[in-house]
């Protein structure tokens, strides 16, 4: 852990329209130093939007984001600190897809300050990726490969992922989390990955931040959120009764059964005496309770 | 800090241009060749076109490299913590020296080649009219990549389009030349002396200027889309 602690990469009151469809709304968001955050939402969430805005990719319709107290927006020396390696279009027809991966490669190291050359080496070998290829010619996996190499050499101080794991196999996803794990460990970097494989990714994620509907729903360190989250299920009077007053999300009926996840705020609990069963929930049943649609079976 | 960034983005896009000046000469002999094989002629007259397709193919470069530049200039170093400010300049780096490069690669090989003798004056005047009209076509290709930035998808007809038209003109305009060759017919057209030459560089400047102005105040709030 080599950074200081008062570097943070801050949002306030960000929103952006395109055309007439606000895609943000209001978002005030604080990604603070030395910690792997998850960042996930459904499709159209924003997610993509707000890493592009955090890294001066794409200007906010209003609001402001700042790196340490400086402005982000063409600043040098805050974008200096930042690194968002987003997917590559791999059918853009002057986009960097016509490029070899060694020299899309080269090009980032002309970049970014910090870049690591025997990183980004050691990783393709690591990867079995062939320099000499075309992007456009890579698989989807292989793409997600260049990257997450883009992201690690880069070794900036706040580092963004947009799905990163997206078409990489299970032996590569696992890699990925390794690598970024040890470089946390040595470095100390921020990594702010954007997934939707979140099962695979919790125990990374030592903050979850949840978009919906181009909102930040929580943000929240993730152990604490699933600690205070259960599925109570039973009898659906039962179970009323027990979630009377309580943050209830994604009401599941069966004839007279009922099965509910249930958000506790601090220093609430559970009644007792009730014959319900109460599990716990992993975060992507908090996910689809926070984020996916009310059903009735 | 800001000094630094600039010197990265100078770095890139200084390397782009060396990357596209080796490109063009290689391709200007290349092509000439082919052209003087194609018209059965010696190894005497082998490279005596040399000169005149170099002007051709840095055209074309300056051209393509501004069409498509919102995408291949702007999106990739921007994506990668460059300011807008320097990928503009770089950008304006990288044509100024691929045009610096068929105007001098123009006159060196005219003078390796003895494709033509000519006065000092004489030379002075048609390289002004040369960068008066690298200057119209590189604002021109400006236009057009700004309207695709700005217009997206429908931009890629407009530039398809414009390529299309810009490479049927030059061809009737070299196949019209016939006796005049077509610098003589340029100069026919556009006026000989160096004070018709002069006045075309004064506009070409100005059109730049203006056009090159538009074109920063769109990309200053420029978004990367990949």
């Amino acid at each position: 852990m080599e950074q200081e602690e008062t570097m943070s990469l801050k949002c306030e009151n960000i929103v952006k329209i395109y055309q007439k469809k606000e895609v943000l709304k209001n978002i005030d968001l604080e990604i603070e130093h030395g910690k792997i955050y998850g960042l996930i939402g459904r499709n159209g969430a924003g997610k993509t939007t707000l890493l592009s805005i955090l890294t001066a990719q794409n200007p906010a319709t209003r609001g402001s984001v700042t790196y340490d107290g400086m402005p982000v927006w063409e600043n040098q020396q805050a974008l200096d600190h930042l690194c968002f390696s987003r997917e590559i279009n791999a059918v853009s027809p002057f986009g960097q897809n016509t490029m070899r991966v060694k020299e899309y490669l080269r090009i980032a190291s002309v970049f970014y300050p910090k870049w690591d050359k025997q990183m980004a080496k050691r990783l393709t070998k690591l990867f079995h990726l062939d320099v000499q290829k075309r992007i456009a010619k890579l698989s989807k996996g292989m793409m997600s490969m260049v990257t997450v190499i883009v992201a690690l050499a880069s070794k900036a101080d706040i580092t963004m992922l947009d799905e990163p794991v997206a078409g990489l196999d299970v032996v590569a996803r696992e890699q990925f989390y390794r690598l970024v794990v040890d470089e946390y460990a040595k470095t100390g970097r921020t990594f702010v990955i954007s997934t939707h494989i979140i099962e695979e990714a919790a125990d990374v994620f030592e903050e979850v931040v949840i978009l919906k509907d181009g909102m930040v729903l929580c943000k929240e360190n993730t152990q604490e959120l699933l600690e205070r989250s259960m599925h109570v299920s039973g009898n659906a009077h039962d179970v009323d009764a027990v979630c009377e007053g309580l943050c209830v999300y994604h009401e599941k009926k069966m004839g007279r059964s009922k099965g509910v996840t249930v958000v506790l705020e601090k220093g609430q609990s559970l009644p007792k005496g009730y014959d319900v069963t109460v599990q716990p929930v992993s975060l992507q049943d908090l996910f689809l309770a926070f984020c996916g649609e009310e059903e009735a079976i | 800090m800001t000094t630094a960034g600039l010197k990265r983005a100078l770095g890139y896009f200084v390397r782009q241009a060396e990357i596209y000046v080796l490109c063009i000469i290689g391709g200007s002999f290349a092509l000439a060749v082919y052209m003087q094989i194609i018209n059965g002629n010696g190894i005497a007259q082998m490279f005596q076109s040399v000169p005149l397709v170099d002007l051709w193919i840095s055209g074309v470069a300056v051209f393509t490299i501004d069409v498509s530049s919102y995408q291949y200039c702007y999106s990739m170093p921007v994506s990668f913590g460059c300011l807008r400010k320097h990928a503009f300049f770089g950008t304006l780096a990288m044509n100024i020296l691929v045009i610096a490069q068929g105007l001098l690669f123009y006159f060196l090989s005219s003078v390796w080649f003895g494709s033509k003798e000519q006065t000092a004056g004489e030379k002075v005047t048609e390289g002004v009219l040369i960068l008066s009209l690298f200057l119209l076509l590189e604002s021109f290709a400006e236009l057009i990549g700004i309207v695709a930035m700005r217009w997206g998808k429908i931009a890629y007809f407009i530039m398809i389009g414009a390529t299309v038209l810009a490479s049927m003109s030059f061809g009737v305009f070299v196949s019209l030349s016939g006796t005049y060759g077509v610098m003589g017919l340029l100069k026919e057209v556009l006026g000989g002396s160096f004070m018709q030459t002069a006045r075309w560089l004064l506009l070409a400047v100005a059109v730049s200027i203006a056009i090159h102005a538009g074109s920063w105040r769109i990309l200053k709030n420029f978004e990367v889309k990949m």
